[in-house]
């Protein structure tokens, strides 16, 4: 057995069914091993597409996603992939070829320092100079990805030490005693619970990163404690909980918004203090205690002074909460906002208007089914509109904010949950990131629907320089798109074309029932905009509720 | 008020760099450093208007930090004193 033969037999070991990746000249040994792996390999069209699509199967499947790609410009085309795991802690190894190493610093062919490279954006790498090395690191990788906040670990592997006979080495057993909650810590917590009048659970994308949804949902469920979530938290209460407030933030719900405001206590688990989350921080719940609880350390007190702190594992930690009884007013207060404030998509008859579509395609979707975003104003609208029953339902590319991640993180959903239905919910910018897709999507013949918002322009860039540019628009004219529905007819992708809003329902009826791949290819007013609004440097009870133009 | 950044890590390939990268990235500047590379040992002098734990937990971060501690050094004006 040589070491590629060694990489294939590591990844079978964990379990993990597909990887997606894209070869080249130094990593050729490990895609002629790839013959014999008992594993499928996705060939996507650029090394950036197989990073994205194994953070989707990851976020999906609540394993290791695994991305291959070549040394050179395959490895650095992966590393936005990369750190979009990294920024959303998810698990992922990516597995990278190396010149050989005798040519090592020699500025050989396709030669590049992955190593120092990716060095700021991975929760660990190696460079396995050596089969031991390469036997180690295959040993550590997939447990350091998935173990206490998940994330991207690189293993850059020199061409001749995947040739070289592989020496075996024991796969990482962790073997140390999962730490204990802090007694004091959880008294100070339960302390701080029971005196309080107005609790407010903040949550977000930690929960269902560290596998603690049965524990989230039943700390709600003895508690009463109202919720709201950030983007990445979307889905730790089904959508139509009743106690669920909404997302928070820049664009949250104002009912959620306002319940951080007021109350006097935030429980804040698996969420880390993101501006977009905070809007102005200082003005952040000015009147609360904050508890604490995520698996990094490093997050206690970065942006916000704690009063108690929990940093074990949510599963845990979240058990040993108690607030008995809860104060109905509070609660009552909370809950009557939500229907108030919900976002209420506009009546207006000009153009197909992507909120009221979105909304009434969320009423009719399968509660299994996966819905993908890229990044821009269709984000916000699917996370505004859109209900989802579990976080694994929504994939959208939370930290990095990555314009292109929708469509191979749909390809990556499709292989972790094959039963489950597809949506990539995208817009014009975004999809250009990575059309080529359109090519693997049609060869594997998944059944992904694209639904295309297209606006002829950077919607989110636009309206913020209507906004706050004084209407300076600078370079977010998309008006030189490429017809869409022809480009994915000669990728041999089926499309279909609406203008009209009395063509809503022929768009969900085509979304739910057609079989196999589609694209939807939808207008919209470049006018129309995501309200609610936090400007920059504002808290977020001063929320801008415009209407479209 | 000067501190010192006191480190012990496994000498792992690129150790050194992954902890100057952090301290950077974090933002602060490196006023010294002495550096015993046997086991890695690290002395690194910041300036800093205190304590600074967040810095503490990101490098406890790195799979091969061992230990890292920080304590307010006694200037050399304070020691003439």
């Amino acid at each position: 057995m040589n070491g590629a033969d060694a990489i294939v037999k590591a990844i079978a070991q964990e379990g993990i069914d597909t990887v997606f990746g894209y070869p080249g000249g130094a990593i050729m040994p490990l895609y002629d091993a790839l013959l014999q792996a008992p594993f499928k390999h996705i060939l996507m069209r650029h090394e950036q597409a197989a990073a994205l699509a194994a953070d989707g199967y990851a976020r999906v499947r609540g394993n290791v996603g695994v991305c291959l790609a070549t040394s050179g410009p395959g490895a650095t085309n992966l590393i936005t992939g990369i750190a979009n795991a990294f920024l959303d802690s998810v698990p992922m190894v990516a597995i990278t070829g190396q010149v050989a190493t005798p040519v090592l610093g020699t500025d050989a062919f396709q030669e590049v320092d992955v190593f120092g490279l990716t060095m700021p954006v991975v929760k660990h790498s190696f460079l396995t100079k050596t089969p031991a090395d390469l036997g180690e690191a295959l040993a550590q990788s997939f447990h350091l990805a998935r173990s206490g906040r998940p994330g991207p670990v690189v293993v850059d592997v020199p061409k001749d030490v995947m040739l070289a006979k592989a020496t075996s080495h024991p796969v990482f057993e962790d073997t140390s005693d999962q730490p204990l909650p802090d007694p004091a810590a959880i008294r100070k917590a339960n302390q701080l619970l029971e005196s309080c009048r107005r609790p407010l659970i903040y949550s977000g994308g930690g929960v269902s990163m560290g596998q603690a949804l049965s524990a989230f949902r039943d700390l709600v469920a003895r508690t009463g404690i109202p919720v709201v979530t950030t983007l990445k938290g979307i889905g730790n209460l089904p959508g139509d909980h009743p106690l669920f407030l909404g997302m928070l933030g820049m664009h949250g719900l104002k009912s959620a918004n306002l319940a951080v405001q007021e109350c006097d206590l935030l429980l804040v688990i698996g969420a880390r203090f993101d501006d977009r989350a905070t809007g102005k921080l200082a003005e952040f719940a000015p009147n609360a205690a904050v508890i604490h609880c995520d698996v990094d350390a490093a997050e206690i007190g970065k942006l916000r002074q704690v009063e108690a702190s929990l940093t074990e594992p949510l599963n845990l930690t979240l058990p040993l909460l108690v607030l008995d009884p809860i104060n109905p007013h509070w609660v009552n207060r909370c809950v009557s906002r939500v229907h108030a404030y919900r976002s209420r998509p506009q009546t207006r008859t000009r153009g197909i208007y992507a909120p009221r579509l979105l909304n009434n395609l969320s009423r009719v979707l399968s509660p299994e089914a996966i819905v993908t975003c890229d990044v821009g104003q269709h984000q916000m609208w699917v996370a505004q509109h859109m209900r989802f029953a579990r976080p694994a339902c929504h994939l959208s590319s939370g930290g990095l904010g990555t314009m292109g991640y929708g469509l191979p993180a749909a390809i990556g959903a499709c292989y972790a949950n094959p039963q489950a239905p597809v949506l990539c919910v995208t817009g014009d910018g975004s999809l250009m990131m990575n059309i080529q897709e359109f090519t693997t999507i049609v060869r594997e013949q998944l059944p992904i629907k694209i639904l295309l918002f297209d606006n002829q322009s950077l919607g989110m860039v636009r309206q913020w320089q209507e906004l706050f540019f004084q209407e300076r628009f600078s370079q977010i004219d998309l008006s030189d798109n490429p017809d869409f529905c022809t480009v994915a007819l000669a990728f041999g992708l089926p499309a279909m074309r609406f203008e009209r809003p009395s063509q809503e329902p022929n768009i969900i009826q085509a979304i739910t029932q057609v079989a196999g791949p589609l694209l939807l290819h939808v207008r919209i007013d470049p006018n129309d905009k995501v309200w609610p609004l936090v400007a920059p440097g504002q808290p977020n009870h001063h929320m801008m509720e415009g209407v479209s133009k | 008020m000067t501190y010192t950044l006191q480190l012990q890590a496994h000498n792992a390939h690129g150790i050194l760099e992954r902890i100057l990268g952090v301290i950077r990235y974090r933002g602060f500047e490196i006023m010294g450093l002495v550096a015993h590379l046997q086991g890695l040992q690290l002395a690194i002098t910041l300036e800093l208007s205190g304590q600074n734990q967040h810095l503490i937990h990101h490098l406890r971060k790195l799979i091969d930090v061992q230990f890292a501690h920080m304590t307010e050094r006694v200037s050399s004006v304070r020691e003439a004193s």
